[in-house]
């Protein structure tokens, strides 16, 4: 239906739109139009037609404008007269770009703060968005990989609740059997350094992989010969990837081949090689069947917990629901068990897993990192753009009269915010330019710390590509914000003569503001690195209760403990040795009993296989009784030894001949060992039983701190005469316990680099600050000289303002930093006390970034000739 | 038709004779003109607005806003004694250009 007044009210703003139509001329127009609207109305016309027909013989708003344009300008060579049609305007733009460059060619140190900042975030970011896309990328390939889950066991116990990665051996089989909704089960184990041989050549590097047949029709490895669905069927059939066929069989067609590990296997597939985004690590894949003999494994018993089970549902059915029926499948075939078991989807197994005994031949991601990080590098852009705005707005004062200019000139304040979002996203543009090189550079450093393999190719990354995008985008935009908001609402008669100073207090105070929060960003990553390095210190330094150094580790390849100890601890150099567990992770048994335990207790007790000389080999103390003996035929079978943890966990008043039952041993307890740290720090001292002398898997020797290279050869030497299948491979103890804290390690490192990135950023910028702010007191500081203030003097006064911003905001860093330490400690069973002294270091380095910074200014202005800064203009 | 240029110079007079004969507005104007030239001049209507404006600020005219008898806000022109000199004048100039004119040519039917 048509609305005559509607359609006048619209035609009435299209008039206003024109800008010489003043308010008065517009009012009588619409008399003029109302009044013929009437008579063609009065004519016989529809009101619709009369309106258009009034409008169209009063004429166009630009015409009438310009007429009325022609009659109010003082002179005709004035101005045109403003058109309505200007939503595009090709020669401004390129005057954009002419005062752009021009500021960058005249302000080179700020521009150079402004991207060099911007640049070195973004790269942050680059990496970041580099990494986390490559940490969640884990698993996602695999065709069924929403379908498929991992099986966890959890394992309560009255004192303790363990989740463990492996279940129980039959439990894939009999999940299959029982629920419909269960496609396949599939158990896997990897494992490496064993020897393979093919061809006459031996090779003890790769990573071994063992499968249910059923696996490679669950996780979808490409296969580049062979059936995915029958090429584990026999028992003898191994498939291997690319590089492996490579590296055994060269050019040759590698499918038939024989590859021998204990028994020979024939090659019925091989595949490409293993993505570096799957948490399943393997070069090979051989039927699991075959550990019946490599590990003795009883494949009926429910007591044998070796394996990862993984199961494919149907894609109909309710995981939930089969999580909730499974819960209880152990115990229904293990009535004393104390586990029960859950799902665990595939794609949380890389970032979500904190579980024991978790596969360990690849690295383990960490939910936490990733988001810590990720939020870390968006805080360092976000530190630069910070730069930006302060000192765009710093510089305000500079441009308010182009502002003021391009004002009187016409240009509406949505011409000026375009014009500054565009300066801003042209400098973010640049940055990114600089950051797509920095990032390129910096990968092949970024991919040693991190591990990983990642590269910069927004070609083939479509992610990458959006992520760019958004990422200048939004810093252009979000950098650009403030000045473009603030510039463009200068008022064109204020800024031209010269009264802006009204806004001026508002605008320092917000510029503090953002001084606050940056250096307070950057005081809290001060203080967590300082934090952890003094951990990590302290780590490295605590006494362990036991000589971690000068001792080395390796598997023993020989049946007979007594050739071993007769081969090696002949020869010069070496002091001690014994076959027993070197310190490392555990893992605990429920099923100790002793004399006097109330039924009703469930304890975990860690038991560790040691022979007669553990003790002094890693020279641990005793607190009570003895360490076992060979003058006692009987310690052999008949007698245990524990630690100060276990007599207090078990409740012993008096621990000596206390009796102990571990399934079919018995024994009493000859004595309590000091404690020491078994395992790494992270994790309190277990309650450990140490039994008698049985076979074990490792030998530790202690050397004498002189001549170890004399002595690692020798020791070679005679490895290679007693055991000649297996290469001569050792670890030393002290690294193997440094190895507990790799992933410490590596955050320290990455914290390290951020602290200096954010350390970096927030200099220049406070640098810049200064030196505006000092350019601008130029006069000041002249008329002070010229009074007699000394130089020491005005370098005072210019730092102390901005030391006393700097402290401000190391006092609101202060309570956010500790409560992000205390939550980082407590990942640490052990760990330092939460001193004033780290408050008071990190506060003094930002308070002396802060102010060399400044005083370089200050100086500079300080001792320059009052004189100068007079004529200053 | 007529030429632009003749009614552009032929507005200014024609303004001022309607505005002899008492105060008026613009819609009235424009109608009067129309009634006038039986329809030969035409012109567009918003046209004559910036015209009056212009006389006003040469002070040929005056105007003032008044709320009419339909209660429609109006804008009435009145012509002052500079405006009737200037019309006097005009008027001189016209009849000499068309005495000229008459002289010259054949009387030919409008």
């Amino acid at each position: 239906m048509f609305d005559l007044d509607q359609a006048i009210k619209k035609w009435r703003k299209s008039l206003y739109k024109n800008e010489s139509l003043e308010d008065g001329y517009v009012a009588e127009l619409e008399s003029h139009l109302r009044d013929a609207i009437e008579m063609h109305i009065e004519q016989g016309r529809t009101p619709e037609a009369a309106f258009i027909q009034a409008v169209e013989s009063i004429g166009t708003p630009e015409a009438i404008g310009s007429e009325y344009f022609k009659t109010d300008a003082r002179s005709p060579l004035a101005m045109p007269p403003p058109q309505t049609t200007r939503w595009f305007a090709p020669a401004l733009g390129w005057n954009y770009l002419k005062i752009a460059a021009r500021r960058f060619r005249r302000q080179k140190v700020y521009s150079l703060i402004n991207i060099s900042g911007l640049a070195v975030g973004m790269t942050c970011c680059i990496l970041m968005f580099l990494w986390v896309q490559h940490e969640w990328s884990f698993d996602r390939f695999h065709e069924n990989g929403e379908d498929i889950y991992r099986i966890i066991n959890r394992i309560e116990t009255s004192e303790h609740i363990s989740l463990n990665a492996r279940t129980p051996t039959p439990l894939g089989p009999y999940l299959e059997k029982t629920y419909p909704e269960v496609i396949r089960t599939v158990r896997f184990q990897g494992f490496d350094g064993w020897r393979v041989k093919s061809e006459g050549k031996t090779f003890h590097n790769d990573n071994l992989g063992t499968a249910d047949p059923g696996f490679f029709q669950m996780f979808s490895f490409p296969f580049i010969q062979g059936d995915p669905k029958t090429a584990l069927e026999d028992r003898y059939s191994i498939v291997i990837t690319e590089s492996m066929a490579k590296k055994y069989f060269g050019e040759a067609d590698p499918m038939g081949k024989v590859v021998t590990l204990g028994h020979d296997y024939t090659v019925t597939g091989v595949i490409e090689d293993v993505p570096s985004n799957s948490h399943l690590h393997f070069d090979c894949i051989f039927p699991i069947i075959n550990m019946s003999v490599y590990w003795h494994e009883d494949f009926e018993s429910w007591r044998r917990v070796r394996f990862y089970t993984y199961v494919q549902l149907r894609k109909n059915s309710s995981p939930g629901e089969f999580d909730r029926k499974i819960a209880g499948a152990v115990r229904e075939n293990m009535p004393q068990a104390r586990s029960t078991v859950f799902l665990q989807p595939l794609k949380d197994v890389h970032l979500r897993s904190r579980f024991e005994w978790d596969l360990d031949n690849y690295a383990q991601g960490n939910l936490n990192d990733v988001v810590v990080f990720a939020l870390m590098a968006v805080g360092i852009l976000l530190l630069a753009c910070i730069n930006f705005m302060n000192l765009a707005t710093a510089r305000a004062a500079g441009r308010s009269r182009e502002v003021g200019m391009r004002k009187v000139a016409g240009a509406l304040r949505l011409d000026l915010i375009k014009q500054f979002f565009g300066e801003s996203l042209l400098m973010a543009a640049l940055a990114l330019f600089f950051a797509l090189l920095m990032t390129e550079a910096l990968l092949p450093g970024f991919n040693a710390l991190t591990g990983k393999s990642l590269d910069l190719d927004p070609a083939a990354n479509q992610g990458l590509l959006l992520g760019l995008l958004t990422v200048t985008l939004a810093t252009g935009l979000l950098a650009g914000s403030y000045p473009a908001l603030l510039l463009s609402s200068f008022q064109p008669v204020k800024v031209l003569k010269g009264t802006l100073s009204v806004r001026r207090s508002t605008e320092a105070f917000l510029r503090r503001i953002l001084v606050v929060v940056q250096f307070g960003g950057t005081v809290i990553l001060l203080f967590l690195t300082l934090l952890i390095y003094r951990q990590l210190h302290f780590i490295q330094n605590k006494d362990l209760g036991f000589d971690k150094n000068h001792i080395l580790t390796f598997h023993n390849y020989h049946d007979d403990p007594e050739v071993i100890r007769n081969t090696f601890l002949p020869i010069p150099g070496v002091e001690r040795l014994t076959l027993s567990q070197p310190p490392g992770r555990l893992l605990g048994v429920p099923d100790i009993v002793w004399e006097g335990k109330d039924p009703g207790q469930d304890l975990l007790l860690y038991p560790v296989n040691v022979d007669y000389d553990y003790l002094d080999t890693f020279r641990m103390e005793m607190a009570q009784g003895r360490f076992f003996s060979r003058e006692f035929p009987t310690d052999a079978a008949q007698a245990v030894v524990v630690n100060q943890s276990a007599v207090r966990a078990m409740g012993l008043e008096s621990p000596l001949s206390t009796r102990l039952t571990y399934r079919d041993r018995q024994a009493i307890i000859i004595g309590v060992v000091k404690d020491f740290h078994h395992s790494s720090l992270h994790n309190p001292i277990e309650p450990m039983v140490f039994w008698g002398p049985e076979e074990s898997p490792y030998t530790c020797v202690r050397i004498s701190p002189q001549n170890v290279p004399l002595t690692l050869k020798a020791l070679e030497g005679a490895w290679k005469a007693l055991i000649k299948d297996y290469p001569w491979e050792y670890e030393f103890l002290d690294k193997r316990i440094d190895d507990f804290y790799r992933t410490d390690y590596k955050t320290a490192q990455i914290l390290r680099y951020f602290t200096i990135l954010a350390v970096f950023i927030a200099g220049i910028g406070l640098f810049g600050l200064s030196a505006y702010t000092t350019e601008q007191r130029t006069k000041e500081i002249g008329i002070r000289k010229i009074l007699g203030a000394s130089a020491s003097g005005i370098v005072l006064m210019l730092s102390q303002e901005s030391s006393r911003w700097v402290l401000i905001s190391c006092v609101l860093a202060w309570p956010v930093g500790y409560l992000l330490a205390r939550s980082w400690l407590q990942g640490y069973a052990y760990r330092i006390a939460l001193g004033w002294e780290i408050f008071l270091m990190s506060t003094a380095l930002a308070l002396g970034v802060a102010i060399l910074t400044v005083s370089y200014q200050s100086l500079k202005a300080a001792l320059s000739d009052p004189v100068d800064a007079l004529r200053y203009e | 038709m007529i030429s632009k240029a003749l009614i552009a110079a032929s507005t200014k007079p024609m303004i001022l004779s309607i505005l002899i004969g008492g105060e008026n507005y613009g819609y009235q104007i424009i109608q009067k003109v129309k009634q006038i030239s039986g329809g030969k001049l035409e012109w567009s209507d918003g046209m004559l607005y910036p015209v009056l404006h212009r006389l006003e600020k040469d002070g040929l005219i005056q105007a003032q806003w008044r709320i009419s008898v339909e209660g429609r806000r109006r804008k009435y022109y009145r012509i002052t004694e500079r405006g009737r000199a200037e019309l006097e004048a005009d008027m001189k100039e016209w009849m000499y250009v068309h005495q000229a004119l008459s002289k010259v040519w054949k009387p030919i039917s409008v």
